[in-house]
Order: C-alpha cells, then sequence, then structure tokens
C-alpha cells in the first residue's frame, strides 16, 4: 500500500498534492490572528485589539494610583468600580484611536523635536540642565538602550501631537475678550439690611395644636431606619499581649540570636587577587611574599577586571554576600591579615582583610524591656493567628451560635446598643465593616454569624445579630424637641421675612437704607448703605453679593430684592452697575486671563477631535469586563 | 500503473494547453499588484512626510513672524496635501498667528480655505469655529452667526452655543442670547461654565441651579 502511494506521488503529482496540502496548514496558523479573540480582548478599535492583558495592566496602574491618592481610604468595595473599569477602559480606547489616527495619516515627528522633547525632560536634568551623564546612568538603572528610550518616546510625541498642534492654534478674540473683563471686573453699586431670624425666636409663642399640626405634615423626616443589636467575639492584639507571659529565659535565647546575627551581619573591606590556577596563585603569594605590594600583584595578576585596577578591593561585604568558601576564608582573617590560597568557582584567591567594622549591640540589661515588648508582640500575634483561624472554624460551624467559639476561646460575648445601617457611633460600631457585615443577607436576614472581619488596628471579629427592630415613625413625644425647635425656627424665619418685605417696601431712591428700618430693629439689623462692590468683594457676605450680581442691569434707577441668607433674610437694593474699565486691568493680568481661556479651549478642542474620532471608528467593548 | 500515469499526464498537459495563458497572467498581475502596492506605499509614506516637514516650515516661519511665508507652505499644502492633517494644524495655527496680529478678517479668509477633506473632516467643525470665531472679532456678525449652523454633534456644541450668545448679544437680540447661553450652559463645564454663567447673569437671568 505504502509502496503504491510513493510509486503514483511522484513528479508533477507530488506537487499537486504538496500544493493541496499547504492551503490548510497556512490556513491553520492564521486563526489565531484573524479571529476567536473572543474572552482574550478587552475591546477593538477599527480591527486593532486592545487586549485583556493591556486593560489588567492599565486597571491595575489605576488602582494604584488611587491608592496612592486615597491611602488609607482606599477601598475598592466603596467606590463604583464598574465606571473606573469603564473609564480605565475609554482611556485606552482613546489611546488606540489616536494611534490609528496618526498611523493613518502618517502623522511623524522630526529628529530635532525628539531632541527638544529629550533635552527638557526634568528627570534628565542638572541644576536645570541636560546632562548626557545623567540621561546615560538613568537609562542604565532602567536597562534600558537610548534607541529604545528614545522610539518610545518618539511614540508618546506622535500620540501627543494632535493636543498639541490643537493648543498651539488656540486664541482669544478680542471682543469676547473685552466682554469677559467688562463683565468680570464689573462694580455695583449696593446696599443692603440683614435681618436676623435670631431676633424673632423668642418672639415665636408654639400652641400645643400647632406643633401637632406641624408633626403630622412632617412626620416621615422623623422615621427612625430599621435597627439591630449585635453581639460579637472580638481579638484584640492589644489584650492578647497583656496576657503572654515572657520568661527571662526567653529574652536570653533572643539576645543570643541578635548577637549572632550582629556577628554575621558586621561587614568586612576586603581585597583580593583571583587567578585561575593554583600555579598562578602560589606565584602571586610568592611576589607578595618577596614584598610587592598587593596592589601591584593584583593589577599584574588578578584576573578579576572589577578589582584588578583597584587594588584588588572588593569593598564593604557581608558573609551573605560571598561563596561559604570565600566567606569562611575571609571570616576567619583578623585585619589587616592575608589569607592562604583558597579555591572558589570561581578560581584561587588570595584575601586580605583590610577593616572590620563590628555591628556593635547594647548590652543585655538595657535591651530586656525592648526585647520583651518585641518578644509579646510576636507571641501575640501567633495567637491572634491561631485564635483567629479557630474563631473563624468554629463561628462558621455553628452559625447560630457564638457561644462554642467564644467558649473555646475562654472570651466573653459582648453586646452593642441599637444601631442603624447608617449610624455613626463610636468604637466598635464605628468600623465599616462592621456595619457593613450586620446588614448583609446572611447575617440579617438568615441570622447567621458573620464571616471573620477584618477591623482597624489588627482586630478581629465576628459578629451576629441578636435583635431586630424595622424602620418606624417616631411618636411626637420622642421627638418633640427638635419638632419644636424646627418649629419655631420656620416662624422666626417668616417673621424675619415679613420684616424684610416691609424694610423693602419703604426703601426710596437716593435716601439712607436706615430710613426705611424699623426702630425696634435698628439694634439687630446690619444695615450697609449703598456704595460700588467689585464681584469677589469679601466684605460682602456671599448671598447678598450673588444676588445682587444677579439682578438685571440698572440704569438712572434702583432695584429692591429680598433674600434669604444663612441668618436670616435681606433686603437689598441695587442703584448702579458699571462695567469693568478695559485700562484697569494692566497687561500682565491681560495675558493670563487669555492663557487660561486658550488653555480651556485647547483642551475642549482636543476632547472634540476625540469624540469625532469615537464616533467615526468602528469600536467593539468586550461587555464582560464590566460583569 | 504506468499507463495511467501517462494519462494523467497528458490531462495536466491539456489542462495546461487551455488555460496556461490565463494562469501566467494571473501570477503576472499578481506579481505587479504587490510591487504596485509597495510602490504606492512607499510614494504615500513620502506623501505624509512632506507634509510634516511642510507644517514643521510653517511652524518656524510663524516663530520668525513670517505669515506671508507660512501662508505659501499652507497653500502648497493645500494643493499637494488637501486629505492631510497637517493641512487643517497649518491653517489653525496662521489663523491663531494672524489674529494675535489683529489680523482677525485675514485669518478667517485662512480658514475658510482648510479643505473640508483635511483628515477627512474631523478638524471642520473645529475650523468652522474658529472661523466664526475670527469674523466677531472682524465685525461681521451676521456672517460668523450664519457660520454656526447647524451645530455639530457632542462638546464642541457647548462653544458653539456660546458663541452664538455672544453674537446674538452683539446684535441686540436678547431673547435668542439668552435661550443660546441657556442650552451652552447644559453643555459646558468648569471655567467656561462660570462664563456662560456670567454672560447670562449680566443679561438678567437668574440661574436656574
Amino acid at each position: 500500500m505504502l509502496q503504491a502511494i510513493r510509486d503514483r506521488t511522484q513528479g508533477w503529482i507530488a506537487y499537486v498534492i504538496v500544493a493541496i496540502l499547504v492551503v490548510p496548514f497556512a490556513l491553520f496558523g492564521l486563526y489565531n490572528y484573524v479571529g476567536g479573540g473572543g474572552a482574550q480582548e478587552a475591546a477593538s478599535v477599527d480591527g486593532e485589539e486592545i487586549s485583556r492583558q493591556q486593560f489588567d495592566q492599565a486597571w491595575q496602574q489605576r488602582q494604584s494610583e488611587l491608592r496612592q491618592v486615597l491611602g488609607d481610604q482606599f477601598d475598592l468595595s466603596q467606590l463604583d468600580s464598574t465606571a473606573l473599569r469603564r473609564d480605565t477602559l475609554n482611556e485606552l480606547i482613546d489611546r488606540q484611536l489616536l494611534i490609528n489616527f496618526s498611523e493613518e495619516y502618517g502623522l511623524r515627528v522630526s529628529d530635532a523635536d525628539v531632541v527638544q522633547a529629550l533635552r527638557s525632560q526634568p528627570l534628565f536634568q542638572v541644576d536645570g540642565r541636560f546632562s548626557s551623564e545623567r540621561y546615560r546612568d538613568l537609562l542604565a538603572q532602567n536597562r534600558l538602550s537610548a534607541e529604545a528610550y528614545e522610539s518610545q518616546l518618539r511614540r508618546d510625541l506622535i500620540l501627543d501631537l494632535v493636543a498639541r498642534s490643537l493648543g498651539v492654534s488656540t486664541f482669544v478674540n478680542s471682543r469676547e475678550l473685552d466682554q469677559v473683563i467688562a463683565l468680570q471686573w464689573q462694580e455695583r453699586r449696593i446696599g443692603w439690611v440683614e435681618v436676623p431670624q435670631s431676633v424673632f425666636v423668642d418672639d415665636v409663642s408654639l400652641s400645643q395644636s400647632q406643633v401637632e399640626d406641624y408633626f403630622a405634615e412632617t412626620a416621615a423626616q422623623y422615621q427612625q431606619p430599621e435597627q439591630v443589636q449585635l453581639e460579637y467575639v472580638l481579638l484584640d492584639p492589644a489584650e492578647l499581649e497583656q496576657q503572654v507571659d515572657i520568661t527571662d529565659e526567653q529574652i536570653a535565647a533572643r539576645y543570643q540570636q541578635m548577637q549572632t546575627a550582629a556577628q554575621s551581619q558586621s561587614a568586612r573591606q576586603i581585597r583580593h587577587i583571583l587567578t585561575e590556577t593554583e600555579a598562578e596563585i602560589t606565584a602571586a603569594l610568592e611576589a607578595l611574599e618577596q614584598g610587592d605590594s598587593f596592589a601591584q600583584v593584583a593589577s599584574n595578576l588578578s584576573i578579576d577586571r572589577g578589582s584588578a585596577g583597584n587594588g584588588g578591593a572588593l569593598g564593604l561585604l557581608q558573609q551573605g554576600d560571598v561563596e561559604e568558601a570565600f566567606a569562611n576564608a575571609a571570616w576567619a582573617l583578623a585585619e589587616g591579615q592575608r589569607s592562604q590560597p583558597v579555591q572558589t568557582s570561581a578560581g584561587w584567591h588570595i584575601i586580605e582583610v583590610t577593616e572590620i567594622r563590628e555591628s556593635s549591640l547594647a548590652p543585655l540589661d538595657e535591651m530586656a524591656n525592648e526585647i520583651a515588648d518585641e518578644l509579646a508582640a510576636a507571641e501575640a500575634d501567633r495567637l491572634l493567628f491561631e485564635q483567629g483561624n479557630t474563631l473563624d472554624t468554629l463561628a462558621f460551624e455553628n452559625p447560630d451560635s457564638l457561644e462554642p467559639a467564644a467558649n473555646a476561646l475562654g472570651v466573653s460575648i459582648r453586646t452593642t446598643d441599637w444601631v442603624s445601617r447608617n449610624e455613626d457611633g463610636d468604637g466598635f460600631v464605628s468600623e465599616p465593616a462592621v456595619l457593613s457585615a450586620a446588614f448583609s443577607q446572611p447575617v440579617l436576614e438568615r441570622r447567621e454569624n458573620s464571616q471573620l472581619l477584618e477591623l482597624s488596628g489588627g482586630q478581629y471579629a465576628v459578629v451576629r445579630v441578636s435583635q431586630y427592630r424595622e424602620a418606624r415613625e417616631q411618636t411626637l413625644d420622642e421627638v418633640r424637641e427638635q419638632v419644636e425647635s424646627k418649629l419655631r425656627n420656620e416662624l422666626a424665619s417668616q417673621a424675619a421675612q415679613e420684616a424684610a418685605d416691609r424694610i423693602a417696601g419703604r426703601i426710596v431712591a437716593d435716601q439712607p437704607l436706615t430710613n426705611a428700618v424699623d426702630a425696634d430693629l435698628m439694634a439687630d439689623a446690619v444695615v450697609a448703605e449703598p456704595r460700588w462692590v467689585q464681584r469677589g468683594a469679601s466684605d460682602v457676605p456671599s448671598g447678598v453679593r450673588s444676588a445682587a450680581f444677579r439682578l438685571p442691569r440698572v440704569e438712572g434707577s434702583t432695584a429692591v430684592d429680598t433674600i434669604q441668607t444663612e441668618t436670616g433674610w435681606a433686603v437689598l437694593q441695587l442703584s448702579g452697575v458699571r462695567d469693568g474699565d478695559q485700562d484697569d486691568v494692566d497687561e500682565a493680568m491681560r495675558e493670563q486671563l487669555v492663557q487660561s481661556l486658550r488653555q480651556i479651549d485647547g483642551e475642549i478642542a482636543f476632547e472634540a477631535i476625540l469624540a469625532e474620532l469615537r464616533a467615526q471608528a468602528r469600536i467593539r467593548v468586550n461587555e464582560d469586563l464590566f460583569n | 500503473m504506468a499507463y495511467e500515469d501517462e494519462e494523467q499526464l497528458e490531462e495536466i498537459r491539456d489542462w495546461w494547453r487551455r488555460n496556461g495563458r490565463a494562469v501566467l497572467i494571473g501570477a503576472g498581475a499578481a506579481i505587479a499588484i504587490v510591487i504596485g502596492w509597495q510602490q504606492w506605499g512607499a510614494w504615500e509614506s513620502r506623501q505624509q512626510a512632506a507634509a510634516a516637514s511642510e507644517y514643521a516650515a510653517v511652524l518656524a516661519n510663524l516663530r520668525d513672524q513670517d505669515a506671508n511665508a507660512a501662508l505659501e507652505q499652507f497653500s502648497s499644502l493645500q494643493d499637494q496635501h488637501a486629505r492631510s492633517p497637517y493641512l487643517a494644524f497649518s491653517g489653525l495655527a496662521i489663523a491663531a498667528h494672524q489674529m494675535r496680529a489683529d489680523e482677525a478678517q485675514a485669518a478667517a479668509d485662512t480658514l475658510s480655505q482648510v479643505s473640508a477633506q483635511a483628515a477627512d473632516g474631523v478638524f471642520s467643525d473645529l475650523v468652522r469655529l474658529r472661523r466664526a470665531e475670527a469674523l466677531m472679532a472682524a465685525g461681521e456678525d451676521a456672517e460668523a452667526l450664519a457660520l454656526l449652523d447647524p451645530l455639530p454633534e457632542g462638546l464642541l456644541a457647548g462653544r458653539y452655543l456660546e458663541l452664538k450668545g455672544d453674537l446674538n448679544r452683539a446684535l441686540g437680540e436678547r431673547e435668542a442670547a439668552i435661550n443660546a447661553y441657556q442650552e451652552a450652559r447644559e453643555l459646558a463645564q468648569g471655567q467656561r461654565r462660570a462664563l456662560v454663567e456670567l454672560k447670562l447673569g449680566d443679561l438678567g437671568e437668574r440661574p436656574t441651579s
């Protein structure tokens, strides 16, 4: 059979068969490139793939940036992680859009631009000037070649080209600038009377029926949310530390250990001569014995290029830095002493110790307390881990009670007062982990023990709900004080408003404002006679100021308005508007305004172009990333 | 067996006599296409490089305050690289330079020459906005206003509406200005939004928020 196949597959026919076979093999590999990206793909932009791996990397980076900004408060579960992930992916998509755009149109940057960008990087500058030495050092530290770094830089510059080009092409239309200056530096002539509501609070008398009616209207505000009482078992490292006894023997043993460690950590200045063969090292030894200097012999004979030119010096070494045979020999030497030839995997050495730096340890009785604390903390740590495991296991195996766990650990079960989901309590219930566990489904609805919770200060706890009460509206008697105070304030505010309206009605243009204020209010009201005020004037109450600048322009007349303020009500009178004078704004200020307007405009333009590119592209997003 | 081979060989020869010409032409055409494609790619790359260096020259001339030389490069870009984004970049940069030199009408003219095909129209809404701003600075309010229709989609629409408000205000159309500013406020952000609020407030319109 095989012979038959062989006989027939020769010459022309063989080529035809091979040609046919080539096709599936060629296409087989193609599959990986064309389709089937599937789960590995995060998104694709006009057919260019953003891989899952790229996304994961960007997501990691985003998280660590957040961690840096938020510090200890960083808790992913508290943030809207879906939105953040989407945001991260959108950034990658924007980047890809720019890559595609710059490739399609062949955007490029010149070598001169790359050099310029390189030289202006503060990272590579010493005393404000580019230092090629620093540049080389930094690249070497990061294991980058100049070519690789420069091509990366070029790529970044290309991606930045659109934004930069749009940035330099912004301008501020001179008429708009005039308008902005006229408005921003506008002054208004205003006077005002503040009527504090506190004046009227004492005059308010409340009848029983008034309070009841008011409460009936607003009862929904006094709803008490659902609440629970909790039982819990707490493991506290500080408490455990108190329970741990440390004996003098333990302290002594630890001190012994520290001494040994200190010795092994003592560092030595060492120099050596290295040769390949025993014969060579013997020659070196003879040279030394004849009185040649160590440095001379090292430079003549040592094959360790790094040290040979340097008098054989290896620098300051610790025992762990070098091969064992070398270390044994070197640490057996006294200061200034030279070894006999020693063999290591590198060859043959003659070693000399030029300096010994002992790391010193304070005497035992000085360190005893410190060691005891350290041992107690370590022991408490171990106990905490052990007890945490026990607690976790027993609380899980007996979901309906904390007693088995508490008994096994020999601790008591503690309880809390009533707490609600958003309780702003202190102590144990101030822990966010406790409240979110207490109101979780298994703990609240199925009344099971929680998981082992990690709290601040290294504490651990398991909680369960012992009692529950539903949300309910409180009775008037429970909240009478709050209700009355609220109603009293409301009525006082009404009285203040009425007083303000009365004053407003009495204001006459060109007459002092005091003329309009009731005699009995004069002591408490704050009256400011009209004057010219700037938009940002800090000596005018901000409520009054912003209201005055929102009134329609007046010309030759006055406008009066009453507004609510933080302390009560105010009447304000506007009697003039004058636009900012272009000449009052100096050149520097004008330039600053222009620059800030240009910057915003550049950003808007870039965002708009990205949006345009996004609208034109075919973008496919793997929605699995957000589930 | 030998007989069968002979027969097959004959069939293949026969097939070649009938189709050989077509196969050769096909292969020749394929090679020509590949070579042509490569040539075209190289040509395109040269074109792109040329456009990039024209743009660099435009920027250099603007730095040297030589707007006329920049305009010459711009018109050469116009003739030879009408699809290049560099055409739009150059036009925008020259116009900004002319605006700073108080030549608003010239800036508007420059912008009107940026081909609509530049980067397949990605920049055309932006160019139109800049042109309307230049026209406003030149005092051609009605022409500027006409240019702002239709509104673009998305982010730029906020700037379009704000400019519409500015122009209507200048033309004394208070209601139209207020309407435009109010719509602009919905789309503007940050400092730009504060400015829109300022302009609205000046027309006696209280902010809703």
